[in-house]
């Protein structure tokens, strides 16, 4: 029983890449992507809330939907605090650059007019690397 | 001197213990690690990809004007166009569910004329969902294991005044 489990561990044992944690009522979108994900500031969206490195932040997300303006000032408040953590690790180890990459965890459900606005306020803090995680189609 | 035979041996249904004990403490230590960095849902990335205003700039002073088009996808809730600059090639109603297939041959063609052209750019509407948006990304990014146009961007679709 032990060495079933033992192989079927094996079979799912992820060597690289890291390893993102996706809350359960968070529905990735599938995708045929090969690449594996890389290390960088995580933002969430799901369902009502945004989440940035695991702090989840007071921003109405209904309302974000239907405003007119490109940028969430919440969101870019949390996002400039973050940027700047990055930039005073970099003075102090110079291997540790700041890239500017981050990684979108949305749920499959959201329209594009929130995404937009999430990517353009990203990029205007920095964080111009953008990736979009997704489940890996088998 | 012959030994004499061993009476273990002879003696019936005699079966040797294997020692397990240090299996056991192995796999006790193994499995927790492996249910630790163990995937059940794997999961991926798909890179975003913003132009640099070098590259921009780079562009504009190309060697090959051949290459240097505009390749856009436009997604309305009603239907998808390929557009070459600002020529329209291909238009499929999305009405009953993404139908891609016409769609990725033209995209073939494409990339059989231009196989340097990397960049493309969806042109989306804002009630487009982010999984419509993945699925048609990944038939502008690749095809089986061939690369099709893998550098996407996404912007917003702009309503043309008259």
């Amino acid at each position: 029983m032990f060495t079933i489990l033992i192989i079927f561990l094996l079979k799912s044992y992820a060597a690289q890449g890291i390893i993102l944690t996706i809350p359960a009522d968070l529905h990735l979108p599938y995708s045929t992507t090969q690449t594996t994900p890389e290390p960088g500031l995580i933002v969430e969206i799901s369902g009502n809330a945004l989440v940035v490195d695991g702090k989840r932040l007071d921003v109405d997300l209904d309302a974000v939907k239907n405003s007119e303006t490109l940028i969430i000032d919440v969101l870019y408040e949390q996002l400039m605090t973050k940027a700047r953590q990055y930039e005073e690790i970099y003075e102090l180890n110079p291997n540790a650059r700041f890239t500017g990459r981050l990684v979108l965890e949305g749920d499959r459900k959201i329209p594009f007019r929130l995404l937009k606005k999430i990517l353009y306020t990203c990029g205007q803090a920095g964080f111009i690397n953008q990736s979009l995680a997704v489940f890996q189609e088998e | 001197m012959a030994f004499r035979p061993t009476r273990r041996r002879s003696k019936p249904g005699y079966i040797l213990d294997l020692n397990l004990a240090p299996l056991l403490s192995l796999f006790v230590a193994l499995i927790p690690m492996l249910l630790l960095t163990a995937m059940f849902q794997k999961t991926g990335i798909v890179n975003l990809y913003l132009p640099t205003l070098e590259e921009a700039l780079l562009q504009e002073n190309a060697d090959d004007p051949v290459q240097d088009f505009t390749l856009a996808v436009t997604v309305t809730m009603k239907e998808i166009s390929l557009l070459k600059d600002r020529e329209v090639l291909l238009t499929e109603r999305i009405e009953n569910g993404l139908e891609l297939d016409k769609f990725v041959e033209e995209l073939i063609t494409i990339k059989n004329e231009f196989p340097d052209k990397r960049d493309a750019v969806l042109l989306l509407d804002g009630d487009i969902l982010y999984e419509t948006i993945i699925d048609i990304m990944d038939a502008v990014r690749v095809n089986g294991d061939r690369e099709l146009f893998p550098d996407i961007s996404l912007a917003d679709r702009v309503l043309e005044e008259g």
